[in-house]
């Protein structure tokens, strides 16, 4: 059996989880979906642990920022490859996540699917 | 009142004075005849001569004369005295009448001024002031300024207390200060140094703060506003986006001819609407001033490229004729990429979208001194004359254009005139109906 990579999808938005995973499975990876932080942290915090992250911001219960917070607190958080995927774009909301390096910041409006896919191929490389 | 008695009384001593010696003249003058009369006083040149009579009459008068020369010189000099004295008063009255003006303006102005010594100790707090900081008079004298500044901000504070204290002053540094009670303010803080004595070096700066925390509150509670509405309305869109997008990759089966063209027409209309959106979305941000300047070296040359890259397809279906002219001296530029690749694409697909087929474009980037001059010319609708002075206004489009193209919002050349207008730079241009339009935007190096 092939082991596929595990991408983690956090968006509070069925539609867009749903249309993510699709993508994702057609191109060889697993998928999970969470629908808020809190729901992403337990799944992290569980097995099998995902390869990358797929995150938003704006989002129930606990937002992608706090999520992030609570990630970097062990030493596989820390590690794990996240790209931010929202549909905010704002300099105070951009500068706030580019704080850290390494990080990619994706407005869901600006890129085709297949390009997210993409992007993720190239995380996961390490490019 | 006061002042009239003493001219009454400069005139009674003047007369009195008169009077008196015109009496001591009187007595003189009966005296001297007197013994003439005798033959006790003799001028013996002018002996028994109707001369000598005459002499004593004009000595008389000689000494009449004196009399009023002397009083009025009397009534002179006490006037004059009077006046000075009177000169003295009123300058004496008037500085503390200034003095007690300006304290009042100080104390009372609505805008915290405090002095700051040459070693940043605060003196002479005003009451806008003691609110502000939210201590008394006694608790803020000879504090240091630099214990009300956050630290991430000293390092800049003391820089700018260095520059007033060789004399720049600086206006509207937008900075935040802790209160007593541990709040922290938004205050826009200007500085100014003064000399007590002409010549002396930095005696004190007066300092001032106007608080803007509200302001400062209403602008991110309208940009959250203006960051969430774009982001529900983007989040409905980024899904009809993908979705359309696993369709037409026939990953989840196949499409016929006439689907597959009605997709088209789906994919593109929500492209419009996102483009929309982001539009609304920079103009509010714009208008906010919340868009920030992110200033960093650009080359302006391939920026304008990937403009043209963009707009291939729309360039290529018109079969225009392309002149590119661009300046080879022209290195990096420190500008925005960001904002300045709105103004170019903008300007170029106004250029594309209304010049018919078949048409020239001319683009053109040249370096002048210490500017650049960006200039899209086409050979399009032109702008009527009548409606060019409105070309610039929101949401405003020309009725050639409208009647063209039904596609357009009007924010397009609003969004590029703030731009430039941002970076310091001005916009403007020439245009001749059914000839075309030349945009030429100059901005700085």
């Amino acid at each position: 059996m092939i082991d596929k990579k595990l991408i983690l999808i956090i968006d509070e938005e069925p539609d867009i989880t749903d249309a993510l995973s699709q993508k994702l499975e057609q191109e060889g990876f697993s998928t999970i979906a969470a629908y808020n932080g809190e729901q992403g942290l337990m799944i992290i915090h569980g097995e099998p642990k995902p390869d990358l992250i797929l995150l938003d911001l704006v989002m129930p219960t606990m937002d992608g920022f706090k999520m992030l917070e609570e990630l970097r607190k062990d030493e596989w958080g820390r590690k794990v490859p996240v790209i931010f995927l929202t549909n905010l774009d704002d300099e105070e909301t951009v500068s706030k996540v580019m704080k850290d390096k390494g990080y990619e910041y994706l407005v869901k409006t600006e890129w085709k699917i297949e390009d997210v896919v993409s992007k993720v191929k190239e995380k996961l490389e390490g490019k | 009142m006061e002042e009239s008695k003493k001219s009454v009384a400069a005139i009674i001593v003047s007369v009195l004075a008169f009077i008196f010696f015109g009496s001591l003249l009187a007595i003189a003058w009966n005296v001297a005849q007197g013994l003439f009369a005798e033959g006790g006083l003799e001028i013996v040149a002018l002996k028994n001569t109707n001369l000598e009579e005459s002499l004593l009459f004009y000595l008389f008068l000689v000494g009449i004369v004196a009399d009023v020369f002397f009083s009025l010189f009397l009534f002179l000099l006490l006037t004059t005295y009077r006046q000075a004295g009177f000169l003295a008063s009123r300058m004496t009255r008037d500085l503390l009448a200034s003095r007690e003006m300006f304290l009042q303006l100080y104390n009372n102005s609505p805008v915290p001024y405090l002095l700051i010594s040459k070693d940043s100790k605060i003196n002479l707090p005003n009451k806008a002031a003691l609110r502000l900081f939210g201590l008394s008079a006694q608790e803020l004298e000879d504090q240091n300024l630099l214990d009300f500044f956050l630290a991430d901000d000293l390092d800049h504070v003391q820089t700018l207390l260095s520059r007033v204290k060789n004399g720049v002053p600086f206006h509207e540094e937008e900075l935040q200060i802790v209160r007593s009670d541990g709040t922290v303010r938004w205050v826009i803080f200007s500085m100014f140094s003064f000399k007590s004595v002409p010549g002396k070096k930095y005696k004190s700066g007066l300092a001032t703060f106007v608080d803007i925390t509200e302001r400062k509150e209403i602008e991110k509670v309208k940009t959250e506003f203006v960051s969430l509405a774009a982001h529900q309305l983007r989040t409905p869109l980024s899904a009809i986006k993908w979705y359309t997008e696993l369709l037409a990759s026939k990953d989840v089966g196949g499409l016929t001819p006439e689907q597959e063209k009605y997709l088209e027409k789906v994919y593109a209309g929500n492209e419009r609407m996102i483009d929309l959106v982001n539009t609304f979305l920079n103009v509010s941000r714009l208008e906010l001033g919340t868009l920030a300047v992110d200033i960093k070296p650009t080359d302006v040359v391939e920026l304008m490229e990937s403009v043209f890259e963009e707009l291939e397809v729309q360039i290529q279906e018109k079969y225009f004729k392309l002149h590119k002219e661009y300046d080879e001296n022209i290195a990096l530029v420190n500008t925005d990429p960001k904002l300045l690749r709105m103004v170019f694409q903008n300007l170029l697909s106004n250029a594309v979208k209304y010049t018919p087929k078949g048409g020239e474009l001319r683009v053109e980037i040249k370096k002048r001194g210490s500017e650049f001059h960006i200039i899209v010319e086409d050979s399009g609708l032109g702008i009527p004359k009548n409606q060019q002075d409105k070309i610039f206004t929101k949401l405003f489009r020309a009725d050639n254009a409208r009647a063209l193209e039904t596609k357009g919002t009007g924010l397009g050349l609003y969004i590029v005139k703030m731009i430039v207008e941002k970076f310091g730079g001005s916009i403007s241009f020439t245009s001749e109906p059914n000839k075309g339009t030349t945009f030429k935007a100059v901005l700085p190096l």
